[in-house]
């Protein structure tokens, strides 16, 4: 049995979920034929059978804590999610009945229609009156499970959500997971998604979309994994709505890392910025996909996007590909994107300094990623990043 | 303590330095002056091992070593300080981890243990004064959006902490105002010592008013054509290169 025809019998009984089983029935599970399927590729599914998820676990979520970062825990096992395992807090309510937005369409590929037509929805409220920070540990345990998530935030007029977003776990399951983002106006949201999971395949569709004066924060960082794939999109759908993704890919060994990012400029006076960077090492492979769209109503729209890749191998492979959208004329954009090796001067500088060749390279390629960590609004994560970046060089860099 | 003999070296195919003599004993100043692309610059940083270059002939003996065969990690530990001309910029590294790496390479290359925090946070405190720079420089990225003084302030700042043995300031004047240049050259005047010795490039006499040498040597076209005391640097200010040198 392969991945797709487990996914298929997974589906569950609604008309939704039914029509979006006959979806991925029809479509399969996306291949390197698909423009968006280019370099990296879920070959190693076909012949992995799946289970139905259980949420078994008998340790402690506290292990999973980052250091510093207090925050109301909700956590899930194997994409279930585990209401005793869980913080209530004030400002935050969740359902299981709610309606989908079902901004992610079935139609996208068939991740997102094997995820509508197995997952069951949970949606989250948001209001002002949360003043916490929010941390959702997703767990992988187990075998070749197909754990999928669905969450729906609702994030209301002026409220705020700092959310850490980590997936851990020694798990080898499929992790399909779908999240949606409403954010009404002047709401805030800032998003830390940490992928720390090495034996799972990781997938995920994020679509949000921010209303008037609101502001969404991305910041995705891949400690690297089996695969790993990250989508997302952003809808700038009513004036000053700004954006900001930032994320991190450090691949070695085999790991595989694929970064799809798409914001939309819809309507005037948005604001959007993105600064991805990666590493890649050993025969380790990523992509960065960063469209940024500006509509023809789109009128005193800026955008900045960066992307930045350093490659330590020759049998490494880093494939990025920027690509600026533009349908209005007033209109302030900036895109770079580069791929090299550590700069020699640099190197020199600090050798000069009595900095061995090699402390000197592992010291650069800390200094690398480390924009990405200083860049972080949250200093226990930062911090929490810049040791487990330094954990993967061959010396002491802190 | 440095013996360059006939050096010649080159970037890529182009030569640049064509045989290059001199001799630099303990405690000596020496400046080395010579118009723009007279090979100044290639001097200090071949002296330094830069991998850009590569020496074709000749030896430079330091302290009874081969220097050109020693990496330049290894120089560096040995007291070679190379002061940059365009000091790096590297974004992601603070100051204070740069000085600290640094000394500690120094001290397990003498043998030493690594320096206590405390002794360290005291010693760079000192050095900061001196070059009357803020605490705040420590937790700046190296060099990562500083003025031109700022860079080679830090750049001495450095060499006040490692205390090297040869002192190699590439057009350290360059850049600078008059109070930062008068900061810096007290900076390296605090070094001078019996045991410690310079080579100064520079193209303008102004720093050698701050920092008096022993020795100033002109270069031009790769090779030392003039060599004399101080006073060889005030007939250059009157004369001019073409001058000075159609006379030699």
């Amino acid at each position: 049995m392969s991945a797709l025809e487990s996914l298929i019998s997974h589906s569950g009984s609604s008309a939704e979920q039914q029509s979006a089983r006959a979806v991925l029935a029809r479509m399969g599970l996306p291949n390197r034929r698909l423009e968006d399927w280019k370099y990296l590729s879920l070959k190693h599914l076909e012949n992995e059978a799946l289970t139905a998820p259980v949420a078994d676990f008998d340790g402690h979520a506290s292990e999973y804590d980052i250091p510093g970062f207090n925050a109301a825990r909700l956590v899930w096992v194997n994409g279930i999610f585990c209401a005793p395992l869980s913080d209530q807090v004030t400002g935050l309510t969740w359902s299981n009945q709610a309606q989908d937005l079902d901004w992610v369409s079935p139609e996208l590929d068939g991740l997102a229609a094997a995820n509508r037509a197995g997952a069951e929805l949970m949606e989250i409220q948001v209001s002002p009156e949360l003043v916490m920070p929010v941390h959702c540990l997703f767990l992988s345990i187990g075998e070749q499970q197909a754990a999928q998530p669905r969450l729906q935030w609702r994030v209301s007029a002026n409220a705020q959500l700092e959310v850490l977003e980590q997936h851990a776990g020694p798990g080898a399951n499929l992790v399909n997971m779908v999240s949606q983002f409403d954010l009404a106006a002047d709401a805030k949201v800032t998003r830390y998604k940490l992928l720390n999971t090495t034996q799972a395949t990781h997938t995920a569709h994020t679509h949000a979309r921010v209303a008037k004066n609101a502001d969404f924060q991305n910041h995705v960082i891949d400690l690297g994994g089996r695969f790993h794939r990250d989508q997302i999109k952003v809808e700038l759908s009513e004036a000053r709505a700004t954006t900001r993704l930032n994320g991190l890919y450090m691949v070695d060994g085999r790991y595989q890392s694929d970064s799809h990012t798409r914001i939309e400029h819809l309507v005037p006076q948005c604001t959007s910025a993105q600064h991805y960077r990666g590493i890649a090492n050993g025969r380790g492979k990523a992509v960065f996909n960063g469209i940024v769209y500006i509509g023809k109503n789109a009128s005193q729209s800026a955008t900045e996007q960066k992307n930045a890749n350093l490659l330590l191998s020759n049998k490494a492979e880093i494939n990025p590909k920027p690509e600026l959208q533009i349908h209005n004329d007033d209109v302030v954009a900036s895109h770079g994107s580069t791929v090299g090796n550590l700069d020699d001067d640099q190197l020199f500088y600090l050798r000069q300094r009595g900095i061995g060749e090699d402390e000197g390279r592992a010291l650069l390629t800390f200094a690398f990623a480390e924009q990405i960590a200083q860049a972080l609004p949250c200093a226990p994560l930062a911090e929490y990043l810049e040791q487990r970046i330094a954990k993967n060089l061959p010396m002491d860099v802190l | 303590m440095l013996e360059i003999k006939n050096l010649h070296a080159r970037v890529g195919d182009k030569p640049i330095l064509k045989g290059i003599n001199l001799s630099v004993g303990e405690g000596e100043i020496h400046a080395i002056m010579g118009p723009n692309g007279s090979g100044k610059s290639t001097l200090s940083s071949v002296l330094a091992g830069h991998t850009d270059y590569e020496v074709t002939d000749g030896e430079v003996i330091y302290q009874g070593e081969n220097l050109l065969e020693m990496e330049p990690e290894e120089r560096a530990r040995a007291g070679i300080f190379l002061s940059f001309q365009y000091p790096v910029e590297v974004p992601g590294v603070k100051n204070i981890y740069l000085l600290k790496s640094a000394l500690n390479a120094k001290r397990a290359h003498q043998g030493l243990d690594e320096i206590n925090p405390v002794e360290f946070l005291k010693l760079v405190r000192e050095k900061l004064a001196l070059m009357k720079m803020d605490e705040a420089f420590l937790h700046r990225n190296i060099n990562e959006g500083f003025s031109g003084g700022e860079k080679k302030r830090n750049e001495i700042l450095q060499m006040q902490l490692l205390e090297p043995t040869l002192g190699l300031l590439d057009e350290t004047d360059s850049g600078l105002d008059v109070d930062a240049l008068r900061i810096v050259g007290e900076g390296i005047n605090h070094l001078r010592a019996e045991n410690r010795s310079f080579v100064m490039v520079t193209h303008y006499q102004r720093l050698l008013d701050h920092v008096k040498p022993d020795y100033v040597h002109v270069l031009a076209g790769g090779q030392i054509r003039a060599s004399g005391d101080f006073t060889l640097a005030q007939r250059l200010e009157k004369e001019g290169y073409e001058g000075l040198l159609a006379e030699a």
